[in-house]
């Protein structure tokens, strides 16, 4: 339909708003002179045009353009302050029922927008223009420690470091997506969680290529072209698990028996890197390793997992999760069922912690997720201010066995921002001083 | 031999197929007699059984609110995330140190407004709700993260009613199994003995129909897609209850459970009908496979293709029956 069609006598088609609207915008950029020579004409519409010289003062410029009968206007937002011009357009053009939600949505988009207070830690901006750009795997409670690690390393090194990714644990297209965009935004290094590490061959080929560096961090990206890796060999925790959980199964003269292994996502190579690494700590012994049982990443599903696992394997010696969130799920599952087998597995959560310090979790394995977000950023700084080279191989962040013994000592560092950043700044300074000397070849782990 | 039975039993067996849940029931049915084959007194164990129970009750809880929306011909794929966002917002509000009560009504007004959101959205906007929910699912989950920081939440007091009921039993049932119960008694009688749910199925059957007859359309789509919010908040709190922490993990890819429940149970997914003691019984029919799976110490791998092989039979048989 033509919007000249809907014209009435009285002046009330879309034509006339088209033209109110005009107004509005000029009415909207009081100070800056008019583009137009003249108000347009009937039959006239504007339409927002880009134009490179006008990027820095934000708006673009408005374009003239004449309708003929039988074509339709199409209005396009070229830069990010259009849509606000866009938005008034549309408010004359559109119907009530959508100016009003339209209203509302801009409502709360700016109430929200500028309640916005920065972090009580936040430290002044950056002094350098230098932009950083991390991938993570997936937002939880510990990519929220590596995050952590990374904003701290930038305020520290006065670099600004923008940390993303995907909700979920397994859209890996998302995280690519979003590590993709980082190199669209030409931010001058990356830094990647690359899981599974063989599907980031190609993205991180790319961004290299584009001269964007790229190091990885927790897992790695075997045949890519990222330099270095940041992380524990995942293979050897799962070793150093079954080691110490069998000091505690000897302690209570449990010497043989069944141990069942729960895994969260099923076919993730770091997970069965551990599993395997489990075993190997457990051959020679009497204990039968289960098959590692799908436990899954939803918190609810996990615990009903676990107590159908406990409850079908009434006399298994030992129960060991992989993930972050088996432990605390395990630890509540024992109160209430008053079960006797032991508890290991991954992780420094708060709830693990305290079920540590209760007696109810007997070993978890740390793998400093605050030391994968910190040292790479370090790197990166480093290389691009100090113009030092980047570190090639593996930088073995280390593996940290926590158990009642010791849980106290870390249970501060674990639950207090503040005492995290000050404790992490000092055995920065005195393990990773010089990542170049403490790198190491590539294990033929964590594929 | 059928034709027999037929002639034998007409009035009973057209009474059989008549029943709309009749698909799950038989598919329910088998699959307990085969793990009671399978694993010994293992499965029929009352406590196994009442564990099955209760990692069903989620679903079940919010299918509920789901077979009033497919009844309509709608579908809501945020209702996952509307649990998170509640099960998120209620430990947030504990942890600031709001009274249960409080924090319990805060949770549900919470649920109520997601699902008045999407309505809304949908009615204002002329989107299909499909597509709202599709894009506030994201949203709600975000709003999660943002207000959890992605991390558990459970520095809270835990000594009240709250945590004392949501992680024992009633009467040798737990809880969340009974409020299952409750909510699955107050949607049957919505569903299928109010005003309210006679115009819900007329508008799924045929909307045009409806619409002509004076049901004011969008003012349905609405209340429905309010109750559905409302029904995933009370399902957020009893998993906050139950497991005494927030997680931002909570209710991940609950959506299509809570679709399968519905559908499995002899909701059609065209609209029009729906049984909300059907979508009680597919939710118990998914908890049972997972049980089973582990009972029957399967693969991790081969879990995942036994688990899409039981649901997509549970619907065969129903379709087969009815067509018997």
């Amino acid at each position: 339909m033509n919007y000249r069609d809907t014209e009435t006598p009285n002046g009330d088609g879309i034509a006339t708003k088209i033209r109110r609207a005009q107004g509005a915008i000029d009415s909207v950029r009081i100070g800056s002179p008019s583009p137009y020579p003249s108000p347009p004409r009937r039959g006239e519409i504007v339409r927002p045009r880009w134009d490179e010289s006008l990027i820095s003062e934000g708006p673009a410029v408005l374009e003239r353009v004449s309708l003929s009968p039988g074509e339709r206007a199409v209005v396009r937002a070229s830069v990010p302050t259009d849509l606000l011009r866009l938005s008034i357009l549309s408010a004359f053009v559109v119907p009530v029922p959508l100016r009003i939600s339209f209203s509302v949505l801009l409502a709360l988009s700016l109430v929200v927008g500028c309640k916005q207070k920065p972090a009580a830690n936040d430290s002044p901006k950056p002094i350098s223009k230098l932009k950083i750009g991390y991938v993570l795997h997936g937002l939880n409670e510990f990519t929220q420690i590596i995050k952590q690690g990374a904003e701290d390393a930038g305020r520290a090194e006065g670099l600004s470091v923008d940390v993303v990714g995907p909700a979920g644990f397994s859209a890996t297209a998302d995280a690519i997506a979003m590590f993709e965009g980082m190199t669209q935004k030409q931010v001058r290094g990356l830094i990647v969680v690359p899981m599974p590490g063989e599907v980031w061959v190609t993205p991180i080929r790319q961004a290299t290529e584009a001269g964007i560096p790229v190091l990885t961090a927790n897992v790695t990206s075997p045949g890519s072209t990222a330099t270095a890796w940041f992380g524990q060999d995942e293979r050897a925790s799962g070793v150093i698990l079954a080691t110490e959980l069998r000091k505690f199964l000897a302690a209570q003269n449990k010497l043989e028996g069944r141990i069942i292994v729960g895994i969260c996502s099923p076919g993730v190579g770091v997970l069965v890197d551990r599993y395997e690494g489990f075993k190997t700590g457990m051959a020679g012994t009497k204990y039968q390793i289960s098959e590692p049982f799908d436990v899954n990443t939803e918190n609810t599903a996990n615990y009903g997992a676990w107590e159908n696992l406990a409850a079908a394997n009434p006399t298994t010696v030992a129960l060991v999760g992989l993930c972050s969130m088996d432990l605390p799920n395990l630890a509540k599952l024992k109160e209430r069922t008053k079960g006797q087998w032991l508890i290991g597995g991954y992780d420094l959560g708060r709830e693990t912690l305290d079920a540590i310090k209760a007696g109810t979790v007997q070993v978890t394995i740390g793998q400093h997720p605050y030391l994968q977000g910190y040292l790479p950023v370090v790197a990166l700084a480093r290389h691009f201010r100090d113009k030092q080279p980047l570190p090639h191989g593996w930088i073995d962040i280390g593996t940290e066995v926590v158990t009642r013994d010791n849980v106290e000592g870390l249970y501060g560092r674990e639950t207090d921002q503040k005492k995290q950043t000050q404790w992490y700044a000092e055995y920065v300074a005195k393990h990773f001083a010089d990542l170049n000397a403490v790198a190491k070849p590539l294990p033929k782990v964590n594929k | 031999m059928r034709d027999q039975t037929a002639s034998k039993y007409p009035g009973a067996w057209r009474r059989l197929r008549a029943i709309d849940e009749i698909g799950v029931v038989v598919a329910l049915l088998s699959v307990c007699f085969l793990l009671w084959l399978a694993t010994g007194d293992k499965f029929v164990r009352p406590t196994n059984l009442l564990q099955v129970a209760r990692q069903a009750s989620s679903y079940g809880i919010m299918s509920v609110g789901m077979v009033l929306l497919l009844s309509m011909g709608e579908i809501d794929l945020s209702v996952g995330a509307i649990l998170t966002l509640v099960n998120i917002v209620t430990a947030v509000a504990l942890r600031e140190g709001m009274p249960m009560p409080f924090a319990a009504l805060v949770g549900l007004a919470t649920g109520a407004a997601c699902g008045l959101a999407n309505g809304l959205l949908g009615m204002l906007l002329r989107i299909p709700t499909i597509i709202v929910t599709l894009g506030t699912m994201s949203v709600y989950r975000g709003l999660a993260l943002v207000l959890s920081k992605a991390t558990p939440i459970g520095n809270f007091s835990k000594d009240n009613l709250l945590f004392d009921l949501g992680s024992s039993n009633l009467f040798g049932v737990p809880t969340s199994v009974l409020v299952m119960l409750i909510v699955g008694l107050v949607g049957h009688v919505v569903l299928n003995h109010t005003a309210f749910g006679w115009r819900v199925q007329a508008i799924g059957s045929n909307a045009q129909a409806a619409r002509f007859s004076g049901i004011r359309l969008p003012r349905y789509r609405v209340a429905a897609m309010t109750l559905m919010g409302l029904v995933a908040s009370i399902a957020g709190i009893m998993e906050l209850a139950f497991l005494q922490s927030g997680s931002p993990t909570t209710g991940q890819g609950y959506e299509l459970y809570v679709i399968a429940s519905a559908i499995i149970g002899g909701t059609a997914l065209t609209g029009g009908s729906g049984s909300v003691a059907g979508a009680i019984l597919g939710a118990l029919l998914i908890a049972v496979i997972r049980n089973g799976l582990v009972l029957l110490e399967l693969s991790a791998y081969w879990g995942t293709v036994v688990t899409g092989v039981v649901i997509i039979a549970a619907v065969a048989i129903g379709g087969f029956v009815k067509k018997q």
